[in-house]
């Protein structure tokens, strides 16, 4: 009965206090969400709308840098959308920077990374527009820059997937050489194959999401081993990136007919064999390791194991391309020809 | 008028319970110290149970979770877990259920045995409508008392996770605090007022109704507070099926 004697007591408190903590918890979600914080507006373009919605945070190492606010598709086939962000990171958007669209198979939360390029690079205005890696642009940058990544492992995976695609295929497809393209026309199918194959692997990712909730540890062990993997196949991916940088020039050479035929022969074998052969063995490497994974995933859920026959599957086809590279005449050092040029080659000045 | 109480069915009765809080005759009959005292009853003195269940709810969820996403390299995901679990669904369940156990049942048998000692017919015959002076009241205390419960089980479910945390794995109450709050949004919030006032209407709408249906025979009493239980807990899982998908749908 006590209680009763001081009932308004006890019930005022009881609300009030209750009343207060609602409050602290509405101003602490306005604080963190940044509402009260200036911003500034970026447009951003994407391929596609896939995964975007309004309020879609913007992260760049693990920070909450900004948000989409509005999206729209326009008539050239791109979602351009509304980039705002916050005062304080505005710096952060750079020349050098896309803009990355990752989705947790887990929690299909979808979020933007902010990708900043290797070395100094000018910051950009207010109102100026940040790629997609999407998009041509994106990819542009992405290999000019070498822009690396960080995330989580599963979006530092597809990222590494996708990266491979884009260090392996553009110029390849770029090229405008006339005789040595047709030289190179079985690598440019070759990579177009690899292109569509490893792009299947992003496909296959999404699956992890089921396969993920039907298995314990060593679903995601396998998926840590893999990353490993790919990051091996990255740096595998930047060597093939040297390589058509070397053909980049020996594609230009080719355009001066006195330097026509030394160039196409490559004496010295430093634009074009070696890197070539290079990133071939750094590929040849990677394969016990990449069968070792699969023997080890072996016994995991159905569709973890259906993960890995397409990976396996890609693996397989990788590795039947390499087998097609390696014979290709133009790059093969184990050819009679190839050698019997090196050999004989003068290295004309340039 | 007690007859045709009797005789209403559960959305006549919600009804009448709606017209007369929004009525300017029975208005004046709806008395702040019944309300209090049902708030002191319902909500204060269960404030020590909740808490328990609180503190217990988020130890379990930072035990299970920290274990379990850790082997899935989703530890940043813990947070999310966190708060669709405590804040979106458990907090306002437990908490309902709780009230149900200990007042939605008490009201149930007190309006029941009134109705048997024809204290509400006593009610009546001074021009007082039963609806507006124990129906309502106490239906506005119930609301009350679940929202604030609500707001306390979450408070003290987050101080219990953040503290197993700190045991476990050191975490600074400014990290918690930080992670918490960027992973929670006012929808959240909003999703645990609405469900938790609704929840908080239901109950005691259900349980004064069940109350008032108790006719003659003190047999009646214990059937009837079981009704209560039942019933509201029913509504209590329907209702939470379409206000999450209603949020789901519209707001997510």
């Amino acid at each position: 009965m006590a209680n009763l004697k001081y009932t308004k007591v006890f019930v005022f408190s009881f609300i009030s206090v209750a009343v207060v903590a609602v409050v602290i918890f509405v101003m602490s979600i306005l604080i963190s969400e940044k509402v009260f914080s200036a911003k500034q507006h970026f447009k951003a373009a994407f391929a596609d709308a896939i995964g975007l919605k309004g309020n879609v945070p913007v992260m760049f190492k693990g920070f909450k840098i900004g948000y989409i606010k509005d999206f729209e598709l326009q008539e050239d086939n791109r979602v351009y959308a509304d980039l705002l962000i916050y005062e304080e990171y505005e710096k952060l958007i750079k020349e050098n920077c896309i803009l990355y669209k990752t989705t947790n198979p887990i929690s299909s939360v979808t979020s933007i990374l902010l990708l900043a390029g290797e070395g100094k690079s000018k910051g950009v205005k207010p109102g100026a527009m940040v790629y997609g890696f999407d998009t041509p642009e994106g990819k542009t940058l992405l290999r000019k820059y070498n822009i690396g990544f960080s995330g989580d492992a599963i979006s530092s995976l597809m990222f590494k997937f996708d990266a491979i695609l884009e260090g392996i295929n553009p110029v390849f497809i770029d090229s405008t050489g006339e005789t040595l393209m047709r030289n190179i026309a079985s690598l440019d199918t070759t990579f177009k194959r690899i292109n569509s194959i490893v792009y299947n692997v992003d496909e296959t990712m999404q699956m992890v999401n089921s396969g993920v909730r039907s298995s314990k540890d060593g679903a995601f062990k396998g998926l840590a081993k893999l990353d490993d993997l790919v990051t091996e196949l990255e740096l595998t991916s930047q060597n093939a990136r040297k390589l058509m940088v070397g053909i980049d020039e020996t594609l230009a050479n080719y355009k001066k007919p006195d330097s026509l035929a030394i160039k196409m022969i490559d004496p010295t074998g430093e634009n074009f064999i070696k890197p070539v052969q290079k990133s071939l063995e750094s590929v040849n490497e990677l394969l016990p390791e990449i069968t070792k994974l699969l023997t080890y995933s072996n016994d995991q859920t159905t569709n973890l194991s259906l993960i890995q026959e397409k990976i396996k599957k890609v693996l397989d086809d990788f590795q039947t391309t390499l087998q097609i590279l390696n014979r290709n005449p133009l790059i093969n050092l184990n050819t009679d020809v190839g050698k019997k040029n090196v050999e004989q080659g003068k290295k004309r000045p340039r | 008028m007690i007859h045709g109480i009797q005789n209403l069915n559960f959305f006549d009765f919600l009804a009448t319970v709606v017209s007369e809080f929004f009525s300017r005759r029975e208005i004046k009959n709806i008395t702040i110290t019944v309300a209090l005292r049902q708030i002191l009853f319902t909500g204060y003195e269960a404030l020590s149970i909740i808490t328990l269940a609180a503190v217990a709810v988020g130890a379990v969820i930072v035990l299970q979770g920290n274990s379990v996403l850790a082997s899935f390299s989703q530890s940043p995901m813990y947070y999310s877990i966190l708060v669709a679990i405590i804040p979106r669904e458990l907090s306002i369940l437990l908490t309902s259920l709780i009230v149900i156990a200990r007042s939605g049942t008490a009201i149930s048998t007190e309006i029941g045995n009134m109705n048997i000692n024809n204290e509400t017919l006593a009610i009546y015959s001074f021009g007082i409508s039963p609806i507006a002076y124990l129906a309502i009241p106490r239906v506005i205390a119930m609301i009350i008392s679940v929202v604030c419960l609500t707001v306390y089980f979450n408070f003290a479910a987050f101080m219990s996770s953040w503290f197993i945390n700190y045991l476990s794995d050191g975490v600074i109450p400014s990290h918690f605090i930080y992670e918490l709050f960027t992973t929670m949004s006012i929808t959240d919030l909003l999703m645990a007022i609405i469900k938790s006032s609704l929840f908080g209407f239901f109950i005691g709408v259900i349980a004064c109704y069940n109350g008032f249906k108790v006719q003659s025979s003190i047999t009646e009493v214990p059937q009837r507070t079981i009704k209560t239980v039942v019933n509201s807990v029913s509504v209590m899982v329907v209702l939470d099926i379409i206000i999450t998908s209603l949020f789901y749908l519209y707001l997510y």
